[in-house]
């Protein structure tokens, strides 16, 4: 009997070659082989929910012969199961256009059509993960978490969109959240690589900052030569003081800085040691400060010798000591490591009151002083805002725009701010402050939001 | 210490229903046994 080529099924030459498909039939024979070899191995991994080496092996296999239908259709049906909806319709269509009848794909693909709403649902899951891929680009990680919690609620099997939204967590510090996510997705697809990552990456974070905290728990006296012995000085005390206030102003600043922006250390070292120079400076003005005082003691003496007739100009003396003072009060506490106080003392002096000298170690100090209260501020009104704790989140927003107008965040300061309102219901507060950041910042990044609801109450 | 800006770079907008046709139409479902095909042709006309 003759044999036929099993891929053109036209007759094969005495060799088992096919002049037509230009193959011999033992190579054809083995890539089909190893084909729906590696199909058994996708199905086996498919059947521990290991999705993501079973859909690695099914696309090696379907890339060998493209007629294995099982394995297209199954690689069909785990895109779905990831929310893959486009390309699991995609390998069903063309599962169902290579073999039109008997073919499984065909009644996956009715299963899907024959629910209209069921599709929509999912398009609209699709849909919103894309919008929230967008609010990133612009910022708005916490708009893009509210986007992908919807998306979940649409399609609770959204690989892809439970990992941007761990992502999210992750870069607002809610690790626990993320955590949650991560294993969800595990639950799903156990060894996705993306949940895998990130949970190393945060589980070596948190072991890393155990074992630091251990080690420098560690008793001396049990002698293990790990623990770190205190050195003993002979130090001045007045010296040690001033080198220990310069030190904890430093590590203090360091360390706020460290809080607020994690991923800018390196640009921070350079901030640390321009502040050190800083306060070196402010011990300097400190001092320039305390010689004007002492002339304006002298001239408030001289003043009151004279007295008579000179009432005004010993009160114009006495005004501007008490706001020299107050400067001098704001440096001390700035210099102890006191910022927000001092931000406040700084902001109630009366700068007509300063003459041109302190006047200038006054801008100096609130150059020094407001942008760090502001950005530390800021970054913690946003903390209480995505803890719904609106209250705190108000008065931290307030301080924030209070202090930095210019600011890289002062929009979004402003913008918060409204929101919090907003959530606390109180909307006649919340939209004249979005019209003002509408106003004063025309490029915020949010300002599609903002108009958004000021155009909602526009007729309230 | 995972970088954000470096990680949602990796995340591409999915396709959505309505680009499913364009989608399917772009799919290349040539094998290994077509290529194969295709070279042995191409050396022949070479010789």
């Amino acid at each position: 009997m003759e044999k036929l080529c099993p891929k053109c099924a036209k007759p094969l030459d005495a060799q088992n070659y096919c002049e037509h498909c230009d193959l011999s039939i033992s190579v054809y024979e083995k890539i089909i082989n190893t084909s729906k070899i590696l199909y058994n191995q996708g199905l086996q991994k498919a059947k521990v929910r290991d999705l993501s080496a079973a859909i690695d092996l099914l696309n090696r296999s379907i890339r060998l012969d493209k007629h294995n239908i099982n394995a297209r259709n199954l690689l069909g049906l785990i895109y779905f199961e990831i929310g893959e909806t486009v390309t699991a319709l995609q390998q069903w269509v063309v599962s169902k256009n290579l073999k039109p009848q008997d073919n499984e794909a065909v009644y996956f693909l009715n299963q899907v059509q024959d629910n209209q709403s069921y599709l929509d649902k999912l398009n609209q899951a699709i849909k919103k993960y894309n919008q929230s891929l967008n609010y990133i680009e612009q910022g708005s990680t916490d708009l893009a978490i509210i986007q992908l919690k919807k998306v979940i609620s649409l399609n609770s099997k959204f690989v892809k969109a439970y990992a941007l939204l761990a992502l999210c967590y992750i870069k607002e510090k809610q690790v626990d959240k993320a955590q949650k996510i991560l294993f969800k997705i595990l639950s799903i697809d156990k060894s996705n690589y993306i949940a895998r990552k990130y949970l190393d990456d945060i589980q070596s974070d948190a072991i890393n900052s155990e074992d630091f905290e251990d080690k420098f728990a560690e008793d001396p006296s049990k002698g293990n030569g790990i623990a770190f012995k205190p050195v003993k000085m002979k130090i001045n005390s007045a010296v040690f003081q001033f080198f220990a206030m310069v030190i904890g102003v430093a590590i203090g600043l360091s360390i706020m800085y460290f809080m607020v922006m994690p991923d800018r250390i390196d640009e921070k070292d350079r901030e640390i040691t321009s502040i050190n120079s800083e306060v070196v400076a402010l011990e300097d003005n400190k001092k320039v400060l305390e010689d004007e005082i002492a002339q304006l003691e002298v001239a408030l003496d001289s003043a009151n010798e004279e007295s008579v007739g000179k009432d005004s100009v010993i009160a114009e003396a006495e005004s501007k000591l008490k706001e020299t003072v107050k400067v001098l009060k704001a440096i001390a506490l700035y210099v102890s490591g006191e910022g927000p106080a001092a931000a406040d003392a700084l902001y109630a002096i009366n700068q007509s009151m300063l003459s041109a000298e302190v006047l200038s170690s006054y801008q100096s100090v609130t150059e020094a002083v407001y942008p760090v209260i502001a950005e530390k501020a800021y970054q913690d009104g946003f903390v209480e805002y995505r803890a719904d704790r609106f209250d705190n989140g108000i008065v931290l927003f307030e301080t924030a725009y209070k202090y930095e107008k210019d600011a890289e965040f002062s929009d979004n300061a402003l913008y918060f701010l409204a929101r919090c309102y907003y959530k606390k219901g109180e909307i006649e507060t919340a939209i004249p402050i979005f019209e003002k950041m509408l106003e004063e910042y025309p490029d915020a990044t949010n300002k599609t939001d903002a108009q958004y609801f000021v155009n909602l109450h526009k007729d309230d | 210490m995972i970088n954000f800006e470096e990680e949602v770079r990796k995340f591409k907008p999915c396709l959505e229903v309505e680009e499913a046709e364009e989608a399917i139409y772009a799919y290349d479902t040539k094998d290994v046994t077509e290529i194969l095909s295709d070279m042995i042709q191409e050396i022949r006309k070479e010789d």
